[in-house]
C-alpha cells in the first residue's frame, strides 16, 4: 500500500472534473485527476454533435472538440491526469483507496471533487436482456468512440435529447432506425434534433412503448404497442418491427456510490435522477472538504456539468488559501451568472427549481446558519 | 400498559433468535427485543465457517461437536433452506514448520473430543481443493466441517420462533431492568415496559452494555471482522478455508511475529457460497463500536487470499462489510443465570463461534429456563466466573 499526498483529488475526468482540475491547478494546487477510463474527457468525446447556448458556452463547437480544447488546458494547468484507475473507496477522512497500473494506492487529500458523472436507467421487459439490447449510451460509445457499428436496423426508445442525437448519429454511422418509439404524448428533447430525424423519413411513434424482444439467442422482433393515459399498454394495438437492436435512452441516474460511501446527506429530486448529494453554493457537500460537481449532483448536461465543475474547482483552491476572497467572490459570480443562464428558459426551469431545492435541502441540514449562493 | 411474558431476550441476532425458538418449542411465551433488526449485527455481518477446526480444544470443542451435530437435520427443522453445506470439509494451508508444530499440537487436543481433525500433506491439500496453491508446507484437514447461510439460519430460528407464537419488537432499544426484591421482572424499553419472569442478555457484542444496564459488569467487547465479497464465479472451492494463521492467532497470538498481523488479528478465511460468490475475511480488531473498512485490512486480507489461491487474482471484489464479534477474556461464551441476579440469563460472548454454537446454545439455554438445568454441563461457561461472589 503506497501513499500519496495531494491538494485536491478530482474523481472523474470527465466535463465536470477535467473543469475543476483546470481551475484549482491554475490557482496553484497540486492536483490528481483519477479516471478509470482509459481516455478521458467523460462523455465529450462521444459528442460528435454542436452544442447550443450562447458563445460563453462555446456554442457551435462540437463536443469532442471542447473536450480536447479543456484537455490540453488541463495538461498545461499542471494537474496530473491517471486514466485505468479505479478509486474503490472512501474512507471517512476522505482517503482515497485507488488501484493504478496494477498497485494499491492511498491518496490523501487536503479536498476531494467527487465528477462521477452518471449511468445510464434500464428498463425491463420480456426480451430485455437478449443480446442487442443496450443503452443509447453503450450504443454512442461504440459508434463514436469505438466506430463499431452495434446493429443495422435498430428500435430507439425514448426521446429525449439523448434517443434523439444517438438515433441520428447511429444513422450517420450506416444503421436504419426502425422507430423512435415515445411513451409519452410528445417528444421530450429539443425539436431540432428531432426534426433532423423527421426530414430523414424516420417514424416518431409518440404514445408507444415496448412490450416485448424475441429473438433466437438475439433480438429479432421488437414488439410495440400503443399506451393509454396511464402508460398501460392497449391490447390489440401490438406491432412488430423487424429490428437487430434495442436501444434505451430512458434517462440517467447519478453514480453516487463513493458519495454514499463517505457520509454525505442526500435529498431526493425526481427531476435530477433519483437521490443526490445536499451541497452547499461552493459544491461541498456535508462531509467537510469533500466536494461533488456535475451529473453526481443530479443530471443536467454537459454545459451546467463544466461550470460546477469550475465552481468546485475555485472553491476548493480557495478553501486551501490559494486565492484571495476577492478573486474566488470575482471568479465565483462569473459562473454563477453563466450557470443561470444554463438553467433559464423553458428547459433550463424545471433543473433551476430543482437545484434551489437541492440548496434549500444543505441550507435546512446545516440549520440555516450559512447564506447559500 | 405492562405486557407479561415467560421470558424475554435481549437481542434478535442468531443467539437471541435460536433461544427464543427453543423456548417457544416448549410453550413459552416468548419476546424477542431488538434495537435495530433481527440480524443486524454480528450475524448478519460473518461468513458461514461451520468448523469443529477453529475451536479451542475442551469444553468449547465439546460444545461444538453437539452443536454441529445438530445442523445435519437443523434446516429441515426450521422449514428453510439453510444452504449448509454438510461436510464440505475445512482445510488450514499451513505454511512452515513452525505453524505445522503449532497446529499439529492443537490438533492432538481436538482430537480428544472425538472429531476427525488431522495433519496432511501438501499433496493431499491440493487434491482435496485443486486451487489451492503447491507452495504449502502442509495442511489441517477436517472432513466433518460444514458451511451455513447466517443470514438464512438466523431468519429461519427467528420465523420458525414466530411460527410458535413468539414476538419479535424491533427497533427498540432496551434501556433498563426492573429488579424487585432482587430478582430481574421485566425490562424497559423506549417503546415502554414488559414484564417476565426470565430475561436472557443475547445481545452479542452489545451484551456487556446491556449487563450494565442490569448493574453488572461483565467482560464482553466488541471485535471487528472484516470481510470481502467477489462476484458470483463457477464452482472454485468445496471447503472452508482458513489459513493457518487464523488457528494461530486465535489460540497461540504471542506467536505472530508480523506486527501488521498482529495488529489487524489478520488471517484468511475463505468460503464459496451457494450463489458462488466468495466470502474472504478476516480480521481481529479492537476498534470499540467502529464498523468501518479500512483499505490496509483489505489489501491485508486480498493479500492472504492470493497467497493461497493465486487464480483469484482476476476475480472482481463487489463489496465490503464488517461486524462486530462479542470477545471474552478466555474465549469462553457465558451461558446460563447470574447468582446475583435471579431470573437474569447470559447467552452471549462466543466472539467467532457463534453461528456454529447457535444451536447447541438455544438448546441448552432454554432446557435451563424451562427444566432448571441443561442436559449438558456448562460449568465452564458460567458467567459468574468474571463476577465476584
Amino acid at each position: 500500500m503506497r501513499e500519496i499526498t495531494t491538494d485536491i483529488a478530482v474523481i472523474g475526468a470527465g466535463s465536470a472534473g477535467l473543469s475543476a482540475a483546470y481551475q484549482a491547478a491554475s490557482a496553484g494546487a497540486d492536483v490528481l485527476v483519477i479516471d478509470e477510463n482509459h481516455l478521458p474527457g467523460g462523455q465529450l468525446f462521444k459528442q460528435i454533435h454542436k452544442f447550443f447556448g450562447s458563445r460563453a458556452h462555446q456554442a457551435g463547437t462540437r463536443g469532442f472538440q471542447i473536450g480536447q480544447e479543456l484537455l490540453e488546458r488541463v495538461q498545461k494547468s499542471g494537474a496530473r491526469v491517471w486514466l485505468d484507475t479505479l478509486v474503490y473507496g472512501i474512507e471517512r477522512d476522505c482517503s482515497l483507496g485507488v488501484i493504478h497500473d496494477g498497485a494499491h494506492y492511498v491518496v490523501r487529500a487536503k479536498k476531494v471533487i467527487v465528477a462521477t458523472g452518471a449511468k445510464e436507467n434500464y428498463m425491463a421487459f420480456p426480451g430485455s436482456t437478449l443480446p442487442g439490447v443496450m443503452g443509447a449510451g453503450a450504443a454512442q460509445t461504440m459508434v463514436n468512440v469505438n466506430r463499431v457499428l452495434p446493429g443495422k436496423r435498430v428500435v430507439m426508445l425514448g426521446s429525449g435529447n439523448v434517443g434523439l442525437i444517438v438515433s441520428y448519429q447511429l444513422m450517420q454511422a450506416g444503421a436504419d432506425v426502425v422507430a423512435l418509439v415515445e411513451a409519452a404524448p410528445e417528444i421530450g428533447g429539443y425539436a431540432v434534433h428531432a426534426g433532423k430525424l423527421r426530414r430523414a423519413g424516420v417514424p416518431i411513434l409518440v404514445g408507444h412503448t415496448i412490450t416485448r424482444v424475441t429473438g433466437d439467442g438475439q433480438v429479432e422482433r421488437v414488439e410495440i404497442a400503443q399506451v393509454d393515459k396511464q402508460f398501460n399498454p392497449i391490447p390489440g394495438t401490438e406491432r412488430v418491427l423487424e429490428a437487430d437492436t434495442v436501444c434505451l435512452a430512458v434517462g440517467l441516474n447519478p453514480m453516487t456510490e463513493l458519495v454514499w460511501m463517505a457520509g454525505c446527506k442526500f435529498c431526493f429530486i425526481p427531476a435530477f435522477g433519483g437521490h443526490v448529494p445536499m451541497h452547499d453554493g461552493n459544491m461541498e457537500t456535508t462531509v467537510p472538504g469533500l466536494y461533488v460537481a456535475g451529473d453526481v449532483t443530479g443530471v443536467e448536461e454537459a454545459s451546467s456539468a463544466m461550470e460546477e465543475g469550475n465552481l468546485a474547482g475555485v472553491c476548493a483552491a480557495h478553501a486551501l488559501g490559494l486565492l484571495t476572497d476577492e478573486q474566488a467572490a470575482d471568479k465565483k459570480a462569473e459562473i454563477n451568472a453563466r450557470l443561470d443562464a444554463l438553467r433559464a428558459g423553458l428547459f433550463g426551469e424545471r433543473r433551476r427549481t430543482a437545484k434551489q431545492q437541492q440548496l434549500d435541502a444543505m441550507q435546512a441540514e446545516q440549520g440555516g446558519n450559512d447564506h447559500v449562493g | 400498559m405492562r405486557e407479561t411474558y415467560d421470558v424475554i431476550v435481549v437481542g434478535g441476532g442468531i443467539m437471541g433468535c435460536s433461544v427464543a425458538w427453543q423456548l417457544a418449542k416448549k410453550n413459552k411465551r416468548v419476546l424477542v427485543i431488538e434495537r435495530r433488526d433481527v440480524a443486524s449485527g454480528a450475524a448478519g455481518a460473518t461468513d458461514g465457517v461451520v468448523g469443529y477446526h477453529t475451536k479451542k480444544p475442551g469444553p468449547q470443542m465439546d460444545l461444538a461437536v453437539q452443536s454441529i451435530a445438530m445442523f445435519e437435520t437443523l434446516g429441515e427443522q426450521l422449514g428453510q433452506d439453510i444452504e449448509y453445506g454438510l461436510r464440505c470439509g475445512g482445510l488450514q494451508p499451513v505454511e512452515d514448520k513452525m505453524q505445522w508444530d503449532i497446529l499439529s499440537e492443537i490438533v492432538e487436543k481436538q482430537r480428544e473430543s472425538g472429531v476427525d481433525i488431522r495433519m496432511i500433506s501438501a499433496d493431499e491439500a491440493c487434491a482435496l481443493e485443486p486451487q489451492l496453491s503447491r507452495d504449502i508446507y502442509g495442511a489441517l484437514y477436517s472432513p466433518t466441517g460444514g458451511k451455513v447461510n447466517p443470514l438464512r439460519l438466523t431468519m429461519g430460528y427467528a420465523n420458525a420462533a414466530r411460527r410458535l407464537g413468539a414476538q419479535f419488537l424491533t427497533e427498540t432499544t432496551v434501556t433498563g431492568f426492573a429488579i424487585e426484591n432482587g430478582r430481574v421482572t421485566g425490562v424497559h424499553t423506549d417503546k415502554g415496559d414488559f414484564a417476565a419472569d426470565v430475561v436472557v442478555n443475547a445481545g452479542g457484542a452489545w451484551a456487556g452494555k446491556i449487563a450494565t444496564l442490569a448493574g453488572l459488569d461483565l467482560p464482553i467487547t466488541p471485535r471487528k471482522g472484516q470481510l470481502i465479497v467477489t462476484e458470483p464465479i463457477g464452482p472454485f472451492m468445496t471447503a472452508t478455508v482458513q489459513c493457518a494463521r487464523y488457528n494461530v492467532v486465535k489460540f497461540k497470538p504471542e506467536a505472530v511475529t508480523d506486527p501488521t498481523a498482529i495488529r489487524l488479528g489478520a488471517s484468511l478465511s475463505i468460503e464459496q457460497t451457494e450463489d458462488g460468490g466468495l466470502i474472504i475475511g478476516g480480521t481481529r480488531e479492537f476498534a470499540g463500536y467502529d464498523v468501518d473498512n479500512t483499505f490496509e485490512a483489505i489489501e491485508v486480507m486480498l493479500r492472504r487470499a492470493l497467497r493461497f489461491f493465486p487464480a483469484l487474482r482476476d476475480v472482481s471484489i463487489i463489496r465490503c462489510f464488517s461486524g462486530l464479534r462479542p470477545y471474552t477474556p478466555d474465549g469462553l461464551p457465558l451461558l446460563g443465570p447470574v447468582h446475583a441476579l435471579p431470573g437474569f440469563y447470559m447467552a452471549a460472548g462466543h466472539e467467532g463461534d457463534g453461528i456454529a454454537l447457535s444451536p447447541i446454545t438455544g438448546k441448552l439455554i432454554a432446557e435451563w429456563i424451562v427444566d432448571g438445568k441443561p442436559s449438558y454441563d456448562l460449568s465452564d461457561f458460567d458467567p459468574n466466573r468474571f463476577l465476584k461472589a
